[in-house]
């Protein structure tokens, strides 16, 4: 144990491991997922999520598969693509740090609507329907909240597509216009 | 679903792991004789009843090793105070049952001998006499044959087997959840979440049916007992307890429960006649199947009734009663997980 320690190989990857775990609370206390909730939920929130690593390139999971939770992005870039048998794949977005990745799959269970690929090496935090059932039966107030919280990250983003969607059908209808 | 890849070395490898696991399910079940099974699987069917109660005394600010062992005290406490205040019934029933089974092993004999004569004028004269010599050969084979129930408790050596079932079950309600989280992280990123929705999945399902199961074996107990009581059968406590154990085996289970009743009924040892019983562990066992079973164990799980019988052949090969006890549920846990582990390869486009 001693010589582990004492190498600088080991200690500098636990090192980092552990400041990155012990950090996490602290993290997420400011993210918008943890919007009214005590420090004390936040650890217990932290202490249910999966910390995965990912390499450049690797998927984070496929268009298509079924999907049973979300991912939070410590750190990285991921790119969301979705396939169309018609126009290829599609990019939709670039989330950086901070943002939730495939969070309607905890509401529904259904398949992924798009493909998430890490686009840098990156840390990606999930939780996942049994972590969520966990959490509700062991902190159902803590639960409802998180709920709650993604529930409205959710309706924002629904509100930007409609946004883009009245935009989209804007700028067609006044190129429809020029045509005429 | 069309497939939007062609298959990885990965994905082959879960393939052929699937059709692997088939066929181990399938030998195991006909090879193991791996005894240790049994305190594990009682751990873990234990570890899956208690972990509510943990979970409450979790949610009340109890840290899950504390909640664990307080709920653990409380059952062993439970059984000690119940042993405690009830050994003295159980001791006299046991030492009467067995001071009495020379006697009735001679009735049995006796009324064997009836029927047999009875069965003369029916069965051509030399196939009964073959039966029934083989009957008499089996009877008499063991001077006090109720010194099985003895020996039922001295082929396991089962003070090691309790502890080895709770220290299963306590590490299991206070750190099951981490032990998980351990387990999941070692599992490449392809196939994590698969992982973690196939346990989550296999968990839920089995912990549920074993917890309406027991549940269920504790009512149809209670309710045996109660009525035998009532009808004076002799060793009702004994009958109850054998009875709402042996409920948790589908099909031969009820009526496994119910003989002993009805032979001591047709032994004369009470004045209640031997149709009556009949009719009152039949009422229960149909008020078991609408409204008890129903609300307890629902529909969670069907278990096939040729792997039930396949099973309680080989649990009692491996553990004798208790194996038979142990199998079904185990039975159900495997079915749950493999039914998962076929739905998952499939929402993953693997098989």
């Amino acid at each position: 144990m001693k010589l582990l320690t004492e190498s600088p190989l080991w200690e500098n990857l636990f090192h980092r491991f552990r400041s990155e775990e012990e950090s996490l609370p602290t993290w997420l206390q400011s993210h918008p997922l943890m919007r009214g909730l005590s420090a004390r939920d936040v650890r217990h929130f932290a202490v249910l999520l999966h910390r995965r690593v990912y390499a450049e390139g690797e998927i984070v999971f496929r268009q298509g598969d079924i999907g049973s939770g979300f991912f939070l992005i410590r750190s990285g870039v991921v790119r969301l693509t979705a396939e169309d048998t018609a126009r290829g794949n599609l990019p939709l977005a670039s989330l950086t740090e901070g943002s939730v990745v495939g969070e309607m799959a905890i509401f529904d269970n259904s398949p992924r609507s798009a493909t998430a690929t890490a686009e840098e090496d990156s840390v990606l935090y999930g939780l996942f329907e049994g972590d969520l059932d966990r959490l509700q039966a062991t902190r159902p107030t803590l639960a409802i909240s998180l709920l709650r919280n993604l529930g409205t990250s959710l309706a924002i983003r629904l509100k930007v597509t409609n946004e883009r969607l009245q935009e989209l059908d804007a700028a067609n209808s006044t190129n429809q216009l020029r045509e005429i | 679903m069309t497939p939007l890849r062609s298959l990885s070395a990965g994905d082959r490898f879960l393939r052929i792991l699937w059709w692997g696991i088939a066929v181990a399910v399938l030998s195991a079940f006909l090879w193991s004789a791996w005894i240790l099974l049994i305190p594990l699987a009682v751990g873990y069917l234990l570890a899956a009843v208690l972990a509510p109660l943990v979970d409450l005394l979790y949610r009340k600010g109890c840290s899950r090793g504390l909640a664990a062992f307080i709920v653990l005290a409380l059952l062993m406490g439970g059984i000690g105070i119940g042993l405690w205040w009830a050994a003295p019934t159980i001791k006299e029933q046991y030492d009467n049952f067995i001071h009495n089974s020379q006697s009735y092993m001679v009735e049995i004999n006796h009324r064997l001998n009836g029927f047999f004569r009875f069965l003369d004028n029916l069965v051509p004269h030399r196939e009964l006499v073959k039966a029934r010599n083989l009957m008499v050969h089996k009877l008499n084979a063991n001077s006090r044959p109720f010194e099985s129930i003895d020996a039922l408790f001295n082929i396991f050596p089962i003070a090691e087997y309790i502890l080895l079932a709770t220290v299963v079950t306590y590490f299991l309600l206070a750190s099951g959840t981490e032990i998980r989280r351990w387990f999941v992280s070692l599992v490449p990123n392809r196939y994590f979440e698969m992982v973690l929705r196939l346990i989550h999945r296999v968990q839920t399902q089995t912990s549920r049916y074993i917890r309406g199961q027991m549940i269920d074996s504790v009512i149809n107990a209670l309710l045996i007992g109660s009525a035998l009581w009532i009808l004076k059968i002799p060793y009702s406590f004994f009958i109850g307890a054998f009875a709402g154990l042996a409920n948790a085996v589908p099909l031969l289970g009820p009526v496994a429960g119910g003989v002993p009743a009805v032979v001591f009924a047709l032994l004369g040892t009470t004045a209640t006649p031997w149709w009556m019983v009949i009719v009152v562990l039949a009422g229960i066992h149909m008020l078991d199947n609408l409204v008890i079973y129903p609300m307890t164990v629902g529909q969670s799980l069907h278990i096939p009734p040729v792997a039930v019988i396949l099973g309680i052949a080989v649990g009692g090969e491996i553990g004798g009663i208790p194996g038979m006890l142990v199998v079904v549920p185990l039975i159900g846990i495997i079915q749950g997980a493999i039914i998962e582990f076929h739905s998952s390869l499939k929402g993953y486009r693997i098989l």
